[in-house]
Formats: C-alpha cells, sequence, structure tokens
C-alpha cells in the first residue's frame, strides 16, 4: 500500500544513543543559559510580581505595576547589553530548539518595548483600579515569554509552545474583569475560536512531521526537498499550519474574533492584543514563510510552497488572503462607532498590509541582497508607536468623558489640544499620509509588493487606503471642527510627555526613515538548513 | 486474523463510533461520556503503536483529568449553558456534514496519496528514552511548559473564583 | 499489496486519524454551547496525536519525536480545558442571563 521513500536523515542522537551520549546533550546546557538572559529574566519576574502582590500589606494595584516594568526594563536591558548577533554568531540554542540571531533579538526588543508601554496604560486605566494586579502583570510577562519563543523558535515543537503560551494568558488577560459582561463574552469567544485554530495548526504540524521524520526546523526544510509528497497534501498542510498563525495575526478568514474580543478587553490589553500580539504572530509567520516558504528550485525539489490551489502559487494565496483582510477591515471599520471597535477593524485591515509585505517576501527567499521582509519589520515598528499611542489617547479621553464611543471625542481640539494634536498625527500615520511613519512605511510595503509582481494587491491596498481616510478622518473632524459638552482640562505632566514620547518616534520615523532601514536590513537571519 | 489486526479494529471501532455519536447527540452529557470512549480508543492505538507511557498519561490526564473537568463544566452550567454563536435553537447539521465528508474525503485521500517512509522498526519500552530526551535535548520546552502551567493556573484560579469583593459588582 | 484487513500499516492509522479530525471540525462547527466546541477541539487534538505516534513508529522510529510532542500536546490540553472551563465559569458566575449570541451587549 506505501511505497518506500528515501528521506534525508533527521540528525541528532538516536533513542538507542541517548543513554550514552547524555552528559555531552547535558552539558551545553549551562553555556546555553548565558545566551538566554533575557527569558530568564522574565521567568523570575513573573513570579517576582505575583509575590510582591501577594505580600503588600495594603491594595496597592500600581506597586506590582511598577516592579513589572522593572522586569521589563531589566530584560530590555539584557537583550541590548547582548547585542545584534552578526551573521557567524548566529546559531541555535538548546540543542537548536529557539536560534539567537539579530532578527529574534530586533523582534524581542520590539516585543518588550511595546509591552513596557502598555504596563503604565494599565497602571492609569480606572477600572483596573483597586483589585488584585499581580495576576495581571504576571500574565502579561508570561505572554511576553511566550512571545519571545514565537520570535525565535526553531522547533515545531517550540512554534506551538509559543504560540499557545501568548495565546493562553491572552485569553485569560482578555477576561479579567471579573464584573464585566464584554469582558466575559469577549474572553469565551477567544480562548473557543483560539483553542480550535490551534488545534487545527497542530494536525499540519503532525503531517509536516510524517512527511519528514523530524521536529526541527531546518531538517524538516531540507527533508521535503527530497520528499515526494504530491502537492495537493503539501499545500492541505501549508493550510493547515497557516490557521495558528492567521488567527494570532487576525486574518482572513480566522479574523471574525478580533472585534468582540477588543472591545471586550480592558483598554491597554486591547492595545496590547492589537500591536505586541500581531508582530509576535507576524515574526514566526515570517519564520515559517522563510524556512518553507521557497518555491522549489527548478520544478524539481518540493516545498510547502510547491502546492497550488485553482492555480494560485503560494505567494498568490497570501496576496488573496491580504487583500480579503484588509478588504473586511476596512469596509467594517465604516460604521463603527465605538473607537475600540473601529480601532479593532482598523487593526484588521493593516493586518492585511502586513501580510502583503509576507507574500512579498516569499519570491526573495534566499535571494542575495536585502531580506524581503524588511519592509514588514519596518511597518511593524511604525505601527507600534502609532497604534500604541492612539490607544493611549484613548484611554485618557474614555477616561474623562466616561465614554468609548466616539461621540466623546467632539471637541477635543477645544478641550485638550496635546491630545488632539497627537491623536491628529497618529491618525495621519494610520491613513498612511507623509510627513510620519505611516507614509514611509506602507510606501515600502507597496514597493515591495509592487516590485514582485503582485500588481493587483498594490492597487486594491492603494484603493483600501483611500476607503480607510474616511473613518479616519471622521474623528479628526470631530475633534477639530464637531462642538462638544464638557470642560477644558489640562494634562498632568507625566501624560503629555508620555504623548511626546510617541509622537517623536513617528515624526522620526516619517522623515529619517533610513537609519532605521540600515538597521534592519543589517540584522542577521539564521536561515535554516 | 493476526492479533494485531483484531485489536486494531477494535480500538478503531472504540474511537470512531462514539465520535460519530457526538456529532449527532443532542445531549451535552451524553457527549462527554461518549467522549471518553473516544479518548480510551486513541489510548488503545497509542498501546498498540508501541507507545505504551503515553498510552497510559492519556488515560490518566486526558480521562482522569481533562474529560472529567469538562464534565464537572458541564454540571455547573447545566442550569443555563454558554452559548458561543448565534444559530438556531437546533444546531444543524446537514451543512457541517457535507462539508465534513468533503473535508474527510480531501484530507484521507491525500494523505493516502502521499508517498511515506516506512521504516520496519520493533516498539521498544519507552518510558526511560522519553525521559532522558525530556531532560536533554527537549530540557527547554520542558522547563518552558512548566512556567506555562504555573502562570496559567494561577490566572484561570483567579478569574474562576467566585464572589471575591473586588469583581461582585 | 497485502490483505487491507490484517495487515495494519500507517495507512489504517492515517484513516482513522482523518476522520476523527474531521469528526472534530463538524462538532466545532455546529456545536453552540461552549463545553461541547471544547469536546470538538479535544477530538482535533486527539487526531494529531494518532498521527504523531503513527509516523514515530512506521516513519521515524529512530527518534521519540513524535511521542515527545504528543505528551506536550496532552499537557497543553489540559492547561487549555482549566483556561477555558474557567473563562466559561467566570461568564456563568457574574453574569445572570448568559445566552452570549442572544445577548445584545456586542453587535455582530
Amino acid at each position: 500500500m506505501f511505497f518506500l521513500q528515501t528521506v534525508a536523515p533527521t540528525g541528532g542522537v538516536t533513542s538507542n544513543e541517548v543513554f550514552d551520549r547524555y552528559p555531552d546533550l547535558v552539558s551545553s546546557i549551562g553555556t546555553d543559559m548565558g545566551a538566554f538572559l533575557p527569558e530568564l529574566v522574565l521567568c523570575l519576574g513573573i513570579v517576582w510580581v505575583i509575590f510582591v502582590d501577594l505580600f503588600s500589606k495594603r491594595q496597592d494595584s500600581r506597586r506590582p505595576g511598577w516592579h513589572a516594568l522593572g522586569v521589563l526594563g531589566l530584560s530590555l536591558l539584557t537583550l541590548v547589553l547582548g547585542g545584534f548577533p552578526s551573521a557567524e554568531e548566529a546559531g541555535s540554542l538548546f540543542h537548536g530548539m529557539v536560534v539567537r540571531d539579530g532578527f529574534a533579538v530586533f523582534m524581542k526588543l520590539l516585543l518588550t518595548i511595546g509591552t513596557a508601554i502598555c504596563v503604565p496604560m494599565v497602571m492609569s486605566h480606572k477600572d483596573l483600579q483597586g483589585r488584585r494586579m499581580g495576576e495581571f502583570y504576571g500574565l502579561l510577562l508570561g505572554s511576553l515569554l511566550g512571545m519571545y519563543m514565537m520570535a525565535s523558535a526553531r522547533n515545531l515543537l517550540m512554534f506551538f509552545m509559543g504560540i499557545e503560551f501568548a495565546s493562553y494568558t491572552s485569553y485569560l488577560l482578555t477576561g479579567y474583569l471579573k464584573g464585566d459582561r464584554k469582558a466575559a463574552e469577549g474572553g469565551v469567544k477567544y480562548v473557543i475560536y483560539g483553542s480550535v485554530a490551534s488545534g487545527i495548526m497542530v494536525y499540519g504540524l503532525s503531517i509536516l512531521y510524517g512527511l519528514t521524520g523530524s521536529l526541527d526546523v531546518g531538517a524538516v526544510a531540507q527533508a521535503l526537498i527530497v520528499t515526494k509528497a504530491s502537492p495537493s497534501l503539501l499545500i492541505i498542510t501549508a493550510l493547515l499550519c497557516f490557521a495558528g498563525f492567521a488567527y494570532k495575526i487576525s486574518a482572513f478568514p480566522l479574523h471574525f474574533w478580533a472585534p468582540d474580543v477588543y472591545e471586550g478587553a480592558p483598554m491597554p490589553f486591547t492595545a496590547f492584543l492589537s500591536v505586541v500580539s500581531k508582530a509576535a504572530g507576524f515574526a514566526i509567520l515570517i519564520r515559517f514563510v522563510v524556512a518553507f516558504g521557497a518555491p522549489g528550485a527548478d520544478g524539481q525539489a518540493l516545498t510547502l510552497a510547491s502546492g497550488k490551489v485553482l492555480d494560485l502559487d503560494w505567494p498568490q494565496i497570501l496576496a488573496v488572503l491580504a487583500m480579503f483582510t484588509m478588504t473586511i477591515g476596512n469596509l467594517a471599520a465604516l460604521w463603527q462607532n465605538n473607537f475600540k471597535r473601529l480601532l479593532a477593524y482598523s487593526s484588521i485591515a493593516h493586518a492585511g498590509y502586513l501580510l502583503m509585505g509576507v507574500a512579498a517576501v516569499v519570491p526573495r527567499i534566499g535571494a542575495e541582497g536585502d531580506p524581503g521582509w524588511q519592509p514588514v519589520l519596518f511597518y511593524l515598528v511604525v505601527y507600534l508607536f502609532m497604534n500604541l499611542g492612539a490607544f493611549y489617547i484613548a484611554q485618557i479621553v474614555a477616561a474623562r468623558t466616561g465614554t468609548e464611543e466616539l461621540p466623546g471625542f467632539a471637541g477635543l481640539g477645544k478641550r485638550a489640544p496635546v491630545l488632539a494634536v497627537g491623536l491628529f498625527l497618529f491618525m495621519i500615520s494610520l491613513i498612511g499620509l507623509p510627513p510620519t511613519g505611516g507614509f514611509t512605511g506602507k510606501w515600502q510595503l507597496l514597493k515591495a509588493a509592487w516590485e514582485n509582481g503582485l500588481h493587483t494587491l498594490v492597487l486594491v491596498a492603494v484603493t483600501n487606503t483611500v476607503i480607510s481616510v474616511y473613518y479616519y478622518a471622521r474623528i479628526i473632524k470631530l475633534m477639530f471642527l464637531d462642538q462638544g459638552d464638557g470642560e477644558g482640562y489640562v494634562l498632568p505632566v507625566g501624560q503629555r510627555t508620555a504623548v511626546v514620547l510617541m509622537v517623536v518616534p513617528i515624526l522620526w520615523l516619517g522623515l529619517f526613515m533610513d537609519s532605521t532601514v540600515h538597521l534592519i536590513r543589517s540584522l542577521s537571519f539564521a536561515v535554516i538548513g | 486474523m493476526n492479533w494485531e489486526a483484531v485489536v486494531f479494529w477494535a480500538m478503531a471501532t472504540l474511537v470512531l463510533v462514539p465520535a460519530f455519536a457526538i456529532v449527532f447527540s443532542r445531549n451535552i452529557v451524553h457527549m462527554a461520556f461518549w467522549l471518553l470512549g473516544t479518548l480510551m480508543g486513541v489510548s488503545g492505538l497509542y498501546l498498540l503503536l508501541g507507545a505504551d507511557f503515553l498510552g497510559m498519561t492519556q488515560i490518566f490526564v486526558y480521562i482522569g483529568g481533562i474529560n472529567v473537568l469538562l464534565l464537572f463544566g458541564i454540571m455547573l452550567t447545566r442550569s443555563e449553558p454558554v452559548y458561543v454563536r448565534r444559530l438556531a435553537k437546533r444546531p444543524k447539521l446537514a451543512p457541517g456534514l457535507i462539508i465534513g465528508a468533503f473535508t474527510a474525503f480531501t484530507l484521507v485521500s491525500a494523505l493516502l496519496g502521499a508517498g511515506w517512509r516506512n521504516v520496519p522498526g520493533e516498539p521498544t519500552e519507552t518510558a526511560g528514552i522519553l525521559g532522558a530526551f525530556l531532560l536533554s535535548e527537549y530540557i527547554l520546552p520542558f522547563e518552558i511548559i512548566s512556567v506555562l502551567l504555573l502562570v496559567v493556573l494561577i490566572g484561570a484560579a483567579y478569574i474562576a473564583r467566585r464572589g471575591s469583593r473586588e469583581g461582585a459588582e | 499489496m497485502g490483505n487491507m484487513l490484517t495487515d495494519i500499516g500507517l495507512g489504517h492509522y492515517l484513516i482513522v486519524s482523518g476522520i476523527l479530525f474531521t469528526l472534530g471540525l463538524v462538532v466545532v462547527m455546529t456545536r453552540r454551547n461552549a463545553i461541547g466546541v471544547l469536546m470538538g477541539l479535544e477530538m482535533l487534538l486527539n487526531a494529531a496525536g494518532i498521527n504523531f505516534v503513527a509516523f514515530n513508529r512506521f516513519s521515524a522510529p529512530e527518534r521519540l519525536d513524535g511521542q515527545i510532542f504528543v505528551i506536550f500536546i496532552i499537557i497543553l490540553a489540559a492547561a487549555e480545558a482549566a483556561t477555558a472551563l474557567a473563562l466559561v465559569l467566570n461568564i456563568f458566575h457574574r453574569i445572570s442571563s448568559i445566552h452570549v449570541d442572544e445577548a445584545r451587549a456586542m453587535k455582530g
């Protein structure tokens, strides 16, 4: 019934040798730990913030927040001190479980900064006051640890574990506001559909294992080339695996959870989900696409990308998904009146733009010169600051007006000019207009897609940008042209500084993007193989 | 018929008959008990494949833990089940079954059409080897999952705790 | 080509897992009850488990990678069930009327 097939040897120790070679296998663990400091800091930090909260005499909900910030700062420090590994230094740790390369370090920095911006938002959020917050910060740091794994995974088991770690903590954080009905509903929807998506993904991973006899991504990628699997099975496997990633980045057709979850979750955590969680999803998707997405050379070798559905090849499938994602997000955003829901659909649309960048990665895999994923990473940096900034201002406004609906923003230009100007710039950047980072970022994504032959996709993306002007401009009009009731207020210095601190990177990335682009281009990427 | 074939067909029946029953059952408690059969069958398949440690773990964790947890969940929410989807009162099976039959056909034919590597090998005792692998090559996921369990269970305990003063409103 | 009934090979296990996976998907698609959907999820995970162990036995018996993956699937499934039930109980305890779909708190 089945034919004998030759597959490249899987490498590693066999079952018969594992006892004899056990001392060698264990001996490298200690040295690997040295390169693993940021993760260790997080592990200890999780326990630390929970204990701090447990032994606080009074219910001070801000205190664990300061400690969480300290943990994040320490983790950031160890990352920076470790530096970006060059192409020669890049390698794998813990017997190939995770990689240490420039890409992973850059993504970890991005994720840590994003989380660190969310923590002060949590500390000042009014619904989260007077609760036990140790668990909240423990879960938040745990989520970040899972995302570190996602950014650096090199083994199918670590792919799965990283996604699951980041997801479970996110489910719990969504439902953290226990008295709140929307939070409870959002939490249940998120956990149910999220588990199903990862269940589908793990089935795909099992087929991948069967095709190649290994879990190590490098060995899998090599073995796939020799395996004579049918194209239909390859494409089924790729789509099953994609389900898990699509859910994390809220891409079509697994985007439907986002609006309810974003609306139900506490605002700072919505910001975290829409930015940090999405960035981690894209990091692991890029790893997956670079490892398995290369089209087979000269039509002989087979990879996951060799399969076709209805005559579409893998970049085209990604392009179609990107088109649907951005169009659905933008069209639905037109009708929203709740700010969080509007930003939820807007973030689905942005997942579409980013997916366009990933589709453009595929033809460049293995090519000399810049890595194809450079525009995606640049846009993720811009997106981090503009979206977190928009959420931050929305939270301040919501605390003042007591509503998260759009009319709460009416007349903001008169009441709080600093907030209004800040939000104006973030909206300009979300549309993608100069002189902001949104413009330079989107320009690079469009350029990459155009140069790699995805012309239809570029046209759809430009049309979508025009559509999106309507709902972003609606907020701008509300702020500056409409009359709002409510009195003007003076912002505390801390909030004013925070707004300025987030505006500066947006303008800087818009005006002087070269240094960042250069940095991203110079990052090493441990190509598997 | 050799004994392996007999055990395989028995276990395959034990997996699939309850699985079909779960699809058609209207009673959530019955579903949970049918699931018990499926999980037992999967455990039997593991044992048949020579995965002795996994087979026992499946019984302890899945049947002793997860299935019982699901039954508790059913009991606690029996008066008013928690629904996740907007649908008619009775689940509409027909479209699901048609899509399912199509998926099953595509999936199984693709799985059987592939040329799998077939290496003859005899099953051995696995517990010791698994332990050695987990503590050497797989030490990282092993440690990470312990952190995961700690964090997730603390979080779950916080969320599920009833009647704490802060969430009482 | 041996006797389909008596020569049990990889294909037999793949058929069982493929059917189990599809049935799990059908349960997920047709159930409204959150706990019912969770049962469908357990079927999906078990189908993947059968695949891993069967591939480990027939295609890659040199190492026990597949079995190790299944150990992690089982642990993660336990954590997942605990998470999901905590959230389901949360919605049940806090809210008097708990029909998520009939509630108008969030519009589609």
